[in-house]
């Protein structure tokens, strides 16, 4: 797949799916043939709808598709995040109860709980029927809910070793999903931003001549750039600790494009009218889905600690 | 959080099947020009280990600066005489032919495997590259292998007193005599002036008014009459900076490097390739420095402070790996190689600000030979938004060239 290749399967998913709810949305990306293309080739198939889901913010996610594809996992079609902030589940198994504490898609499907047993990781399936509580939450369009309580076991998908190193790469590749959805709502934001203080004048010369403004976006534009450059990277050796550093960057992509672009849409950025809020919205949702910044880095830290990052990860 | 670090290159990435595939030769003893990124690394990882007795010497050059710079002269005529130094070097100017990326995967080996960076290696990566590009060719033959060899250094003579990020409007002047040239005016803060041999200088050429217009680049040698060297001490204690007067300085036509009134043009070549393959040496020894700041165990940080400090040092990789191909490429990186300015000082300054955190009894009041390394890390890494292009300077360089925001 060259980058002639890619774009063409941008252009197509972008027209597929334009305008449609979430339902809509769902059978246009399967009816495309994107399932296929990520088992062929998960790189292109994740950098395309993850990037076009992050530009024109498509309802609902396809992060649980990506994360059973990466586990070989048939058995369900949800994931049950951890709580947010979270890389590591805190729900549990007990016996045939499930005591779930996560984080779902709207939807009907099986959901593939990982939790402690023991103290030890396994990947089960419980059937759930839920399509959230009522209400909207943040970002209402994403489609993500609490889900909470005691369910039944379906089974036991994975234990012990297999649950640990299934459940790694599950995260890495969600991750990695994730690091190209945030790099594109944060081009968003700065595009949007670079067109309004490059209009808008004040004190008689467009806002962005002056030089804090000028500052403020070059921030932006170096971590996008970073972020940008981490999620490609994070396909070379799609290894846990590259994917951590592509969501960190991500993160951090976002969170200055979150703080630095809306100060400068100023009161028309703070209207329901304007885009932005809609971008802050899916950013303030995606980052601390498998962990946000901080989880991250203290996650890479410890990996530091014990020698557990090659020196030259990402070579030349 | 195990990942795979083996020498096969990245496959499905456009942008490394274009690199650096020279045709695989023979080309002196022992060694052959290598076919690959790969290649180049695994021969010389396997060099390196099968010559370990000869280099231990090398591994601790001490502090004394006169014999560090012994020992480093001497590391590099052995990777010299051994090819290494040579390879991505024209065949011309001493070199060994194949494409520039050989010579950033020597450096990050060498460094890898523990060893300082030899004799040359940075003023190499920031001036060579312009030397051999803008030098006559009779020239850059003469002066090239001797730098390779570490038989010279050089100096870059560009800021001056009055013209710091605003190096356009830099004052030293060169007045035509003939077909050579006479230079009176000062420069300042140029490292390691007084071990020199030569100097690539910034003189303006042009009227008083001309900024970048009006100035010529030269390369003269540092012993012609009429060049005072006065060290000049850093706030951490170095004496690696200088500063130089010029009275009337005669320097023949024949070194002037590219077009009289063009030296513009050498200057922002000579700042891309301090970007390209000499950001790429440093960001491999930032990373090492965080190793060994992860492995002290004296270190209070916390884990997300050592972990922010290598996502910081991942952007910074990842900026300078994409500038290094290209430029191996023959392709001009150009306002780009901003981003990589200002992610460097932006990770090296949090990385010795989280030393300083975690080592603050050592760096503040420790008096071993170690603590006066951290400290004087920490002191250098303040003027790492300074030096090369204030960090002001690279993020109005993004905003305007490459957002492309109005120039106020």
């Amino acid at each position: 797949v060259d980058a002639e290749d890619l774009a063409q399967v941008d252009k197509s998913l972008r027209r597929a799916t334009r305008g449609l709810d979430v339902g809509g949305v769902r059978r246009a990306v399967t009816d495309f043939g994107w399932y296929e293309l990520l088992a062929e080739d998960p790189h292109a198939a994740v950098s395309t709808l993850f990037t076009l889901q992050g530009d024109v913010l498509l309802p609902g996610s396809f992060l649980d598709g990506v994360m059973l594809a990466e586990a070989g996992v048939a058995e369900a079609s949800r994931v049950a995040l951890p709580p947010l902030d979270h890389l590591q589940p805190t729900s549990t198994l007990c016996g045939h109860r499930v005591q779930v504490e996560g984080i779902v898609q709207h939807g009907d499907g099986t959901v593939l709980v990982p939790c402690l047993s023991d103290g030890t990781l396994a990947l089960v399936s419980c059937a759930a029927e839920d399509e959230g509580p009522p209400g909207d939450a943040l970002d209402p369009a994403a489609g993500w809910h609490l889900l909470r309580g005691d369910l039944h076991l379906g089974s036991v998908l994975l234990d012990g070793a297999e649950a640990e190193q299934a459940w790694a790469r599950m995260a890495a590749a969600g991750r990695r999903a994730l690091a190209h959805e945030l790099v594109a709502t944060t081009a968003v934001m700065l595009r949007l931003t670079v067109e309004h203080v490059t209009i808008r004048e004040q004190f008689g010369r467009p806002l962005g001549a002056f030089q804090t403004v000028k500052h403020a976006l070059a921030d932006v534009r170096l971590w996008q750039e970073s972020a940008a450059l981490a999620a490609a990277a994070a396909w070379e050796d799609r290894g846990s600790g590259s994917a951590a550093l592509a969501k960190a960057l991500a993160c951090r992509a976002s969170r200055t494009a979150r703080q630095n672009c809306q100060q400068l849409l100023g009161g028309m950025g703070f209207t329901w009218e304007h885009p932005f809020h809609r971008y802050l919205r899916r950013a303030l949702t995606l980052e601390p889905l498998l962990g946000g910044a901080r989880v991250q880095q203290a996650e890479l830290g410890r990996a530091l600690r014990h020698g557990m990052v090659p020196m030259s990860l990402a070579q030349l | 959080m195990t990942s795979h670090d083996g020498t096969r290159p990245a496959s499905g990435c456009a942008r490394t099947r274009g690199i650096s595939v020279s045709e695989e030769r023979r080309v002196g003893p022992g060694l052959t020009l290598p076919g690959s990124v790969a290649v180049a690394r695994v021969s010389f990882r396997e060099w390196l280990e099968s010559h370990r007795a000869d280099l231990e010497r090398f591994r601790d050059p001490g502090a004394d600066v006169e014999h560090v710079y012994e020992s480093l002269r001497a590391l590099q005529r052995l990777l010299f005489d051994a090819g290494w130094i040579r390879l991505g070097w024209p065949e011309s100017l001493g070199g060994l032919g194949g494409a520039p990326i050989f010579r950033s995967v020597i450096s990050e080996e060498l460094a890898l495997a523990g060893y300082p960076p030899p004799f040359s290696f940075g003023t190499q990566e920031v001036l060579g590259p312009a030397v051999a590009t803008f030098a006559r060719p009779e020239l850059a033959a003469e002066v090239l292998p001797r730098l390779l060899r570490g038989e010279e250094t050089w100096c870059q003579g560009f800021s001056e007193p009055g013209a710091g990020s605003d190096l356009g409007s830099l004052r030293l002047r060169a007045g035509p005599d003939g077909d050579d040239w006479r230079v009176t005016g000062e420069k300042v803060w140029t490292s390691w002036a007084q071990f020199a041999d030569r100097c690539l200088l910034l003189a303006r050429t042009g009227s008083v008014g001309s900024a970048h217009r009006g100035i010529t680049a030269f390369f003269l040698d540092m012993n012609t009459p009429g060049i005072e060297i006065v060290p000049l001490r850093s706030m951490n204690g170095d004496d690696e900076f200088c500063s130089l007067r010029f009275d009337d300085v005669l320097v023949p036509g024949k070194r002037v490097l590219g077009q009289v009134d063009g030296g513009w043009a050498v200057a922002m070549f000579v700042l891309t390739g301090e970007r390209g393959a000499a950001a790429w040496q440093r960001q491999v020894w930032l990373r090492s420095r965080l190793a060994d700041l992860a492995a002290d165990p004296r270190a209070s940080c916390s884990d997300a402070a050592l972990g922010e400090s290598l996502e910081l040092l991942h952007a910074l990789r990842l900026l300078s790996r994409r500038t290094v191909r290209a430029l191996s490429d023959g392709e001009n990186p150009g306002e780009l190689t901003s981003l990589d300015k200002l992610a460097m000082s932006t990770s090296e300054k949090f990385l010795f600000d989280t030393a300083l955190g975690g080592l603050q009894d050592e760096i503040v009041l420790g008096t071993s030979p170690d603590a006066a390394t951290w400290r004087n890390d920490y002191l250098y890494s303040r003027a790492s938004s300074i030096y090369g292009g204030a960090a002001e300077i690279q993020r109005n360089i993004i905003a305007e060239r490459i957002l492309g925001l109005p120039r106020s």
